[in-house]
C-alpha cells in the first residue's frame, strides 16, 4: 500500500512542477484586474490633488502612488489574506486607513507623519534607512527613484488624500512657532493646521477657535488677537498674542488649541463632511491639541 | 613589491570574508525533516520548527549537512547554562536582479540576524522562547511566547508566535507564504496548543488575526493543522478563518516523500476573501501551490529546483503568476551554507515589475 502511495504523492509534485503558465493578461487592466473593473476617471482632476499630466509617470498624490507603487508592488505582502504587519495597501483606502499618522512598528516613527517624510516610517522603509529595518519592497529590486520621490513629495505635502475617498475629514498636522515680541514682554504664536482634505473654510470662524492657556492647572482662554489666515485648500493658520510674562527658565508654558465646537457651528470639507475632530472615525467631535512652549 | 603581495592578499581576504559572509535570505529547510522523516521538534526548540536548534538541531548542522563535519562543539556556545540557551541565524545578500522594463539592481545587504533565546525552568515543562531580529535597522521582536510542555508531549504556546500553517519555508516571497500571510514576517498575538502524538501532530490555534498589530475588533483568528508521518513520506493540512470584517478562509493541503538522495516537496492553499473585489464587493477566491525536488548530490550539496503557481482570482482569466527556482547549496563546513541561485518571475504582461530574473549568492551563518 505504501509502495503504491509514493508514485502517488510524487506524480502531482511532477505536475504542478510542469504544467503551469503565467497568465497572457488579456483583458485586464495594469492592475490584473478585468478592463469591466476599471474606474472611470472623471475630468476635471479633483482638486486636492495636482493634475495628472501623464498618466503613466508617478506623481506625488495618493491616487497615482497607489496606482504605481502601493497596489502592483507592495500589495502582494500588504494584501490579500494576511496583510504583512496588519498593513493593506491594497486599495487606496485602505493605505489611508493603515498608513496616515498610524504608529510604525518602532515606536520613534508614525507610518506617514504628514509633512515630516524623514519621521515616516514608510519613507525609511523604501530608502532602505537603517532604522527601519530591510528595505522595502522585501526581496525586489528598489523602487525607482521616480517612485521615491513621489512618495516623499506626497508626504511632504502633508499627505492629502483625495477628496473623492469617503474617509472622515481629519487634521493630519498641527506645526507650532512662536517668537519674542521684545517691545512689551509678549509672544507672537503661530498654529498651522494641514487638514487631510480641502476644507471649505467658510464654515470657520474666529469664534471656532479657542487657546487657552494652563495656570494653576486651570485653562485660562486666551482672547487677545487671534486671526487666522487661509493658505490654501488644506492649510490655515492661527496666529495670536500671549504674555511672555509667566515664562521660566525651569518651566514651559502650556496651551491648548480647540476646534470645531458643536455648541457654535462645525468645520466641513469642501465637499460637506463634518471635520472628525476627535479622530474617532465618525464624523463631528472636538479637536483637542495640548503644546507648550 | 611584497608589501603590493600583502595589501592584495589583505583585500583578497577581507574580500573573500565579505563574500563568505554576504548572502539573500537562505531559506529554512523543511525538506531536512521530510529527508529523514522526522518531525520539526527533533531539530528546533520550536515544535512547529524554524529559529533555534537544540541540541541534535546543532549536531546535526555541525556533523551531518557540512561536508566536512566539524571537530568542535557548539553546544559549548549555545548553551550558556543548562537551561538558558542562544542560537543566531544571520542571512547576508548578494543580488542581481532585471525586470522586463530592462531595470536592473544589484545590490550587497544584510538580510536579517536573528538572535535566538530560550529560557527553560527545570522540572516544569515551562519555557519562554524569544526570537528577536536585530539587522537590519532597529530590533525587531519575531516571536516571544511562554509554552508549557505536558508529560505526554502535548503543549501549550501564549504570546507572539508564527502561526502553525503548512510549509514553514522560509522565503517569505514564495507565493504560498506571500498570499496567505503566514510567513516570518508576519506573526500574531493569540495562543496554541497542540496534541502530540508519536506520528501524529494536531495544533489549534487562536490569535488577533491582525498580524503584528493589535487586535482591532472583537474578532478573533482561528486554525487547526494536522500532520502525520508515514514511514517516508507525510500529509498534512490547515483549516483556517480570519474572522474580520471582510472574513478570510483558507485551506491547504501539504506533504513530502523521500525517495533515496531525492526529497519531494509540495503546498497547495485555496483562499476565500470574502467580500475582496472593490468593484462590485464579491468574493474573491485565489490559489497557490509549490513543487520542490531536492538532489542530494553528495554530502554537503543540495540541488534544489522548486516551481510556484499563484492564481490571485479564481474568477478571473490570464492573471496568474508563476515563477520557478533553481538553488545549489553548498555546506562546506559546520555553521556556514553558501548558496547559488536562479529565479524567473513570471506574471501578466501589464505587470513588467513582477517579470523578472534573479541571480543570487548567498550566505548562512548558523548555530
Amino acid at each position: 500500500m505504501k509502495k503504491l502511495l509514493q508514485p502517488l504523492f510524487a506524480l502531482p509534485v511532477l505536475l504542478i512542477l510542469v504544467a503551469c503558465n503565467a497568465g497572457n493578461g488579456e483583458g485586464l487592466n495594469e492592475q490584473g484586474r478585468p478592463n469591466a473593473e476599471t474606474p472611470v476617471v472623471e475630468l476635471p482632476n479633483n482638486p486636492s490633488e495636482p493634475p495628472v499630466t501623464d498618466p503613466n509617470k508617478i506623481s506625488a498624490n495618493l491616487t497615482s502612488i497607489q496606482e504605481h507603487v502601493f497596489t502592483p508592488i507592495c500589495s502582494s505582502c500588504h494584501g490579500g489574506a494576511n496583510p504583512a504587519a496588519g498593513q493593506d495597501l491594497s486599495t487606496i483606502k485602505n493605505s489611508i486607513a493603515h498608513l496616515i499618522n498610524v504608529q510604525s512598528s518602532n515606536p520613534l516613527f508614525k507610518r506617514v507623519a504628514p509633512g515630516l517624510p524623514t519621521q515616516s516610517y514608510l519613507y525609511l522603509k523604501i530608502t532602505g534607512n537603517s532604522q527601519a529595518g530591510a528595505r522595502m519592497p522585501l526581496g525586489q529590486a528598489p523602487l525607482s527613484e521616480e517612485a521615491i520621490t513621489a512618495i516623499k513629495d506626497w508626504i511632504s505635502q502633508g499627505a492629502i488624500v483625495p477628496d473623492n475617498i469617503i474617509t472622515p475629514t481629519q487634521v493630519n498636522r498641527v506645526k507650532i512657532t512662536s517668537k519674542a515680541v521684545s517691545h512689551n514682554n509678549q509672544q507672537q504664536i503661530k498654529i498651522t493646521l494641514t487638514f487631510n482634505q480641502a476644507i471649505n473654510f467658510s464654515t470657520l470662524t474666529n469664534e471656532q477657535i479657542l487657546v487657552s492657556q494652563y495656570q494653576n492647572k486651570q485653562l485660562v482662554p486666551l482672547t487677545n488677537h487671534i486671526t487666522f489666515k487661509v493658505i490654501n485648500a488644506h492649510q490655515f493658520i492661527i496666529t495670536l498674542m500671549a504674555s511672555a510674562v509667566q515664562t521660566t527658565k525651569t518651566k514651559q508654558q502650556q496651551f491648548n488649541l480647540q476646534l470645531n465646537n458643536p455648541n457654535l457651528s462645525t468645520i466641513t470639507s469642501i465637499s460637506g463632511q463634518m471635520l472628525d475632530g476627535n479622530n474617532d472615525g465618525i464624523d463631528g467631535g472636538v479637536f483637542s491639541y495640548d503644546f507648550s512652549l | 613589491m611584497i608589501f603590493h603581495f600583502n595589501g592584495k592578499l589583505i583585500f583578497i581576504t577581507l574580500a573573500a570574508s565579505i563574500l563568505l559572509l554576504l548572502s539573500i535570505s537562505s531559506y529554512a529547510e523543511p525538506y531536512l525533516a521530510y529527508k529523514n522523516n522526522l518531525k520539526c521538534i527533533a531539530c528546533h526548540v520550536n515544535p512547529n520548527g524554524g529559529g533555534l536548534r537544540n541540541d541534535f538541531g546543532r549536531i546535526y548542522g555541525q556533523q551531518l549537512l557540512p561536508s566536512k563535519a566539524a571537530s568542535y562543539d557548539t553546544n559549548k556556545l549555545a548553551k550558556l547554562t543548562q537551561f538558558l540557551t542562544l542560537g543566531t541565524d544571520a542571512r547576508f545578500n548578494a543580488r542581481y536582479q532585471k525586470d522586463n522594463n530592462g531595470k536592473s539592481n544589484q545590490s550587497f545587504a544584510v538580510s536579517s540576524t536573528q538572535i535566538y533565546l530560550n529560557i527553560a525552568l527545570p522540572e516544569t515543562g515551562l519555557s519562554f522562547y524569544l526570537d528577536q531580529q536585530v539587522a537590519p535597522g532597529t530590533a525587531i521582536n519575531r516571536e516571544a511566547f511562554i509554552m508549557y510542555k505536558f508529560a505526554s508531549g502535548n503543549f501549550i504556546k501564549a504570546g507572539k508566535l508564527f502561526l502553525p500553517y503548512g510549509l514553514r519555508i522560509e522565503d517569505d516571497s514564495a507565493f504560498i507564504r506571500q498570499a496567505t500571510g503566514m510567513n516570518f514576517d508576519n506573526s500574531d498575538n493569540g495562543i496554541e496548543f497542540a496534541l502530540d502524538y508519536t506520528n501524529t501532530t494536531v495544533n489549534f490555534f487562536v490569535s488577533n488575526g491582525t498580524s503584528q498589530a493589535s487586535n482591532d475588533d472583537n474578532k478573533f483568528l482561528y486554525g487547526v493543522r494536522a500532520e502525520h508521518l508515514f514511514s517516508n513520506f507525510r500529509v498534512g493540512a490547515t483549516a483556517m478563518l480570519n474572522d474580520r470584517d471582510k472574513q478570510v478562509q483558507q485551506y491547504n493541503l501539504y506533504g513530502g516523500a523521500n525517495f533515496g538522495k531525492v526529497t519531494l516537496l509540495t503546498e497547495v492553499d485555496y483562499l476565500i476573501l470574502s467580500n475582496a473585489n472593490n468593484f462590485d464587493q464579491s468574493d474573491i477566491k485565489q490559489f497557490a501551490s509549490l513543487a520542490e525536488i531536492n538532489y542530494q548530490w553528495q554530502k554537503g550539496l543540495n540541488l534544489k529546483v522548486t516551481s510556484e503557481y499563484f492564481d490571485r482570482d479564481l474568477d478571473v482569466s490570464e492573471n496568474q503568476q508563476t515563477r520557478y527556482s533553481f538553488v545549489a547549496e553548498y555546506t562546506p563546513f559546520a555553521n556556514i551554507q553558501l548558496r547559488l541561485g536562479y529565479r524567473k518571475q513570471n506574471d501578466i504582461p501589464q505587470k513588467p515589475q513582477q517579470n523578472n530574473d534573479l541571480l543570487f549568492v548567498q550566505s548562512h551563518f548558523y548555530f
